[in-house]
């Protein structure tokens, strides 16, 4: 027998292993895979199965707490499992089944030699983390058979032999892992192939040391609970990170490339790097991924490592491509650090934990005549009623998922704070495939929804798309995500020179912080963030309305407007005194447009922050002021912004409006006219009745009682009216 | 001691060079004088050998250095960027010391830098006397550097107008400098290369050509890393210059130093020292040098008009005078700052209504 020691996802052991592999020529294949993996292993040859692919093992039970174990192609373990189907020999799992328990509480405190002997050797070795320790001493040295001596030599000392001063599970495991071997041996087989990880080969080598009996006696007794096992899709992203069984990696794609083109990595690595960052439009031609390869190749030799690393090829590229710049690098980080890779599993290998707790959800939500439904089901949900609740959930959460069962029927607003949805089901058949994929995200809806929230989160850059997103976790009610998205909105609501979009995001917020105030959930954060984005709206105010054409100021203007609502029903005494002082500043400034000039005018007047006489002095002020018709017009647009009741109570400013119009010349007032009839006529029909009447009579007159259906005809005899006194 | 009042590095740590040729046992690059290896742990500083010590001279980032070093000996020339107070200059003259021992050969930029001061120019009596030969040939810093193989050092690179950079394009593709009135071209011997400095961020300046820039691997020099260090910095200056300017002593003003130096850091930085804000950047460079001539001026202020305390109100002015350059743009950046950081943060209420009040006296 031999016993290989690998790192887990390392691609030199992984080269290193298929190699060995080939030269020991064994029988049997005993690995490191938790016994019972066997009926998914046997699926291993299926021409569908590609990786990155993950075993996803779950309690029949308790689906929703199943753990992964990813491979990539550049996993020992995958390599070694490709060796063994080649040769069609068997493969082994040895380790503990899943689902056993391990009274784990008893850990005493260990040495940190112990608890992390990697990284303590790689701080002898005078590097700050174990991952580069092990690539630049172990993963490099490609041809060197003899490194898998050793690696056991190593932790053979890391160890001292002292096999049982380790943690109960360590020591379960590695009595699981004896008791494979014996079987194994007794058997018949020959010879042995044993891949581990490193820290395990001690106890494997030195097997004969420990009686079986004593590891029978360490193994009775222990409970085990029965466990499902199926493959599933993976992608590089999920590798990059710690999920369930396993480390994750920093580089997939780095490792990807160790893997493949060992010898000309740097090359292969670089010309990447140049021909993304010449799609991002930058300067780097074929002469410069040649002299960053050069300037990588001398950086390693100074620090007397064998090949580049990922820090001396990155350190290269910014300094040759991106002249010094971080930021440049950063636009291409993800694809050379992360990779893009995804996965194939093919469909009849797949049951998931995610499947059944979909069907379990559709069921309790008495969706399930829907789903069984092949047209299209139209439903309304009261959401007073739990199980409609769930069901409006449940739709919500698998609209993050990219699972659009259910769509939002037209004309259903699906504004928060209200209690009913209206909803048009339609199940794709394509929809399984969809949750067989969702499955990386979570063995239940709720976690799925709420890591792939996470996901799209950090992918975004725009405050509207994250907006959206915290309307769609509110409704999907996974607020775990909600101190996440309100941090990226703040750095995005701090960077961003676009203070419409800082106004287009508050009404938003501040529903969901009154909604959520109803539904008692976590709201401190969107007040917090609701408190950072005001002021920087008041600060930026100003400059946004100054110097602006027309079409700009109006949308300016309508997003004040709602700005203004929003304040208001955020109701912070503090807040909206601010808000009155930027528009006391907006009013009084002339580079202002118009229009709002008009408008904050308008607001101060209704919050009395301005006396009728001084407001009837300041209307008299425009009047004179302004060179030309038009541009009072424009301030009395935004002055009566939709409402003439201001003109009918206060005479004194009609008899102002009165006495201006009647002195414009005839060519001005024409040209003006569409402008005043589009200020007058978004009036109720009401207030345009009782002006009419002020028209013709003075406004000392008491109106006619008039009926709501008079509209557009009376506006148009108003206006008739109007031409009369004028005698055109 | 010399009498010079600074003498350059070759003749500073003339000693600790020899120590380290004497232990370096390593390849050097032909016309080298230590190793690369050597040149870092020159700049880098640490043990040598049994009780042998080698000072320190640049206290950032090892990677940094290993990098220059290596673009150099990769043949391609260096370009040090960064804003003032970045040590530019002195990792420059410290590489060529360590490179050539001789950190001489340097040409400073400048707007009115003619070609002739990067190529050569020429000995007029003896021109008039003989006529075009080589003995009246006067070469330029970067010149002799290619003669003899060493290292030659253009300060403040992008201050020289740019038909003149566009001569070093030749120098450093081709190695070559022609000289027609001779029919000749001098070749650079091996060793020999460049190292500029430039300040990416001031105004007025020269952009490089992207043929130049396509011959220069750059490096951005970092601002100091914690606030501590920089704290240390402008405190160190703040002490020594108040000496000069013989300002009354006072105590050292640690705490105002510490706030001051954190609006600077912030704001330069896009994100408050606890990392959990976000902020926009003026379009000033805010770099440490520009911190302590506020700190300064406030000094002054307070030594001449107030108590001799600095204090918020001594700050104000000039704070926001080197925050507010372009006008509109970054007074609402500092707005927005005063209100969502300042406003916010415990104990500073008086920076609040000192900066607040000057903004609205402006």
């Amino acid at each position: 027998m031999k016993v290989f020691g690998i790192r887990h996802h390392g691609p030199g052991s992984a080269k290193r292993l298929s190699k060995a592999l080939r030269a020991y020529q064994p029988d049997c294949l005993l690995i490191e895979l938790p016994a019972g993996v066997e009926k998914a292993l046997k699926y291993l040859g299926e021409p569908g199965l590609k990786p990155p692919v993950a075993l996803l093992m779950y309690p029949v039970k308790d689906f929703q707490s199943g753990s992964f174990l990813p491979f990539a192609e550049f996993s020992p373990e995958w390599q070694a499992m490709k060796y063994a189907l080649k040769k069609e020999i068997p493969i082994i799992p040895m380790d503990l089944p899943m689902g056993i328990q391990i009274d784990q509480s008893p850990v005493r405190r260990l040495s940190a030699v112990r608890t992390d002997p990697l990284g303590h050797l790689a701080k002898l070795a005078g590097f700050d983390d174990s991952e580069r320790w092990w690539d630049v001493t172990f993963e490099q040295e490609e041809d060197d058979l003899a490194v898998f001596d050793m690696i056991e030599e190593m932790t053979l000392a890391l160890r001292e032999g002292a096999l049982f001063d380790e943690p109960p599970l360590n020591i379960a495991r590695e009595a699981y892992m004896r008791k494979a071997l014996r079987k194994a041996i007794k058997d018949g087989h020959q010879r042995i192939a044993i891949v581990c990880g490193a820290w395990h080969t001690p106890a494997l080598t030195q097997w004969e040391s420990i009686s079986a009996k004593s590891d029978n006696d360490r193994l009775r007794g222990l409970k085990k609970e029965k466990y499902e096992v199926s493959w599933i899709p993976w992608n590089y992203e999920r590798l990059s990170f710690y999920s369930g069984y396993g480390a994750g990696v920093v580089s997939p794609a780095w490792y990807e490339l160790l893997f493949r083109y060992r010898a000309s990595i740097s090359i292969r690595w670089m010309a990447r790097a140049g021909r993304l960052l010449r799609q991002k439009g930058q300067d780097a031609s074929p002469a410069h991924v040649l002299e960053a390869i050069r300037l990588a190749d001398t950086l390693t030799a100074l620090r007397d490592k064998p090949l580049p690393g990922l820090a001396e090829l990155e350190e290269a590229a910014i300094t040759v491509f991106c002249r010094g710049d971080r930021k440049l690098f950063d636009l291409i980080r993800k694809k050379m650090i992360i990779g893009q890779k995804s996965g194939k599993v093919p469909e009849k290998l797949t049951s998931v934990p995610l499947q059944k707790d979909f069907e379990q959800k559709v069921k309790s939500a008495r969706l399930s005549p829907a789903l069984k439904s092949s047209e299209a089901v139209k439903k309304e949900l009261d959401l007073r009623k739990p199980t409609q609740l769930s069901a409006s959930k449940l739709l919500h959460s698998l609209m993050i998922l990219d699972i659009p069962w259910g769509k939002p029927m037209k004309g259903s607003q699906f504004k928060t704070g209200t209690f009913s949805e209206k909803w048009k089901l339609k199940w794709v058949p394509d929809y399984y495939v969809k949750i067989v994929q969702a499955a990386i995200y979570g063995n239940t809806i709720e976690e799925a929804a709420l890591n792939k929230m996470k996901e799209k989160i950090q992918g975004t850059e725009s405050l509207q798309e994250l907006t959206e997103l915290m309307d769609q976790s509110i409704k999907a009610d996974v607020p775990e995500v909600i101190p996440e998205l309100t941090t990226k909105m703040q750095e995005l609501a701090a960077l961003t020179k676009d203070i419409l979009t800082l106004m287009e995001a508050l009404p938003a917020l501040v529903q969901v912080y009154k909604y959520g105030n109803q539904r008692n959930s976590e709201t401190q954060f969107f007040k917090d963030i609701i408190e950072e984005i005001v002021p920087r709206i008041f600060v930026g105010l100003p400059s946004v309305c100054s110097g602006i054409e027309e079409e700009p100021a109006r949308e300016v203007y309508k997003a004040m407007q709602r700005t203004h609502h929003a304040l208001h029903l955020f109701n912070q005494p503090d807040l909206i005194e601010a808000w009155l002082k930027t528009l006391r500043i907006l009013s009084n400034t002339k580079s202002v447009h118009l229009l709002i000039q008009g408008w904050s005018w308008r607001s101060l007047f209704d919050k009395q922050k301005v006396e009728p006489a001084a407001m009837e002095r300041t209307m008299q002020a425009y009047l004179v002021t302004s060179q030309a018709p038009m541009y009072f017009t424009q301030w009395l647009e935004g002055f009566l912004s939709g409402s003439g009741l201001l003109l009918i109570h206060n005479p004194g400013f009609w008899k102002l409006l009165d006495r201006w119009i009647r002195q414009i010349p005839e060519d001005q007032f024409k040209t003006i006219l569409p402008i005043l009839r589009r200020t007058f006529s978004a009036f109720q029909g009401p207030e345009r009745k009782k002006m009419l009447n002020m028209a013709r009579f003075g406004s000392g007159l008491p109106a006619e009682k008039t009926k709501d259906e008079i509209n557009e005809e009376l506006a148009e005899m108003a206006l008739s009216s109007v031409r009369k006194l004028l005698e055109i | 001691m010399s009498e010079v009042l600074r003498p350059p590095v070759e003749v500073l740590y003339q000693e600790e060079l020899e120590l380290l040729k004497k232990a370096d046992d390593r390849p050097k690059p032909p016309n080298w004088e230590l190793s690369p290896w050597a040149v870092v742990h020159f700049l880098m500083g640490g043990k040598l050998g049994k009780g042998k010590e080698i000072e320190p001279k640049y206290f950032g980032d090892r990677r940094l250095i290993e990098l220059a070093v290596s673009t150099l000996v990769t043949d391609r020339a260096l370009l040090l960027t960064g804003i003032p107070g970045t040590a530019k200059t002195w990792v420059a003259e410290n590489l060529s010391a360590a490179i050539s021992g001789n950190s001489s050969l340097l040409v400073q930029g400048s707007a009115g830098l003619a070609e002739e001061s990067l190529r050569y120019s020429w000995n007029y009596a003896q021109l008039i006397a003989k006529g075009p030969s080589e003995e009246a040939l006067v070469p330029s810093p970067v010149l002799k550097a290619m003669q003899t193989g060493k290292m030659a050092r253009v300060e403040e690179l992008t201050r020289i107008p740019s038909d003149v950079q566009d001569t070093l394009i030749t120098i450093l593709s081709e190695k070559i400098l022609p000289v027609p009135e001779l029919n000749m071209q001098v070749s650079a011997r091996k060793g020999f290369n460049l190292i500029a400095t430039a300040n990416d961020r001031d105004k007025g300046v020269n952009e490089l050509s992207s043929a130049l820039q396509r011959r220069f691997n750059t490096i951005v020099m970092p601002l100091p890393a914690t606030l501590d260090e920089e704290v240390r910095i402008v405190q160190n200056r703040v002490e020594k210059i108040g000496q000069q300017l013989e300002l009354p002593a006072q105590k050292s003003p640690v705490e105002e130093i510490r706030r001051l130096v954190t609006i600077f850091r912030e704001l330069r930085s896009g994100r408050t020292e606890d990392g959990k804000n976000h902020l926009k950047s003026p379009s000033g460079t805010l770099s440490t040098a520009e911190a302590i001539s506020v700190f300064q001026s406030g000094q002054a202020l307070a030594a001449h008009f107030g108590d001799g305390q600095v204090k918020a109100e001594d700050l104000a002015s000039s704070l926001t005078g080197v925050i507010v350059k372009e006008g509109d743009q970054d007074l609402q950046v500092w707005q927005e700052y005063l209100e969502t950081v300042m406003k916010k943060r415990k104990g500073w209420q008086d920076f609040y209504d000192a900066c607040s009040t000057w903004i609205g006296k402006k």
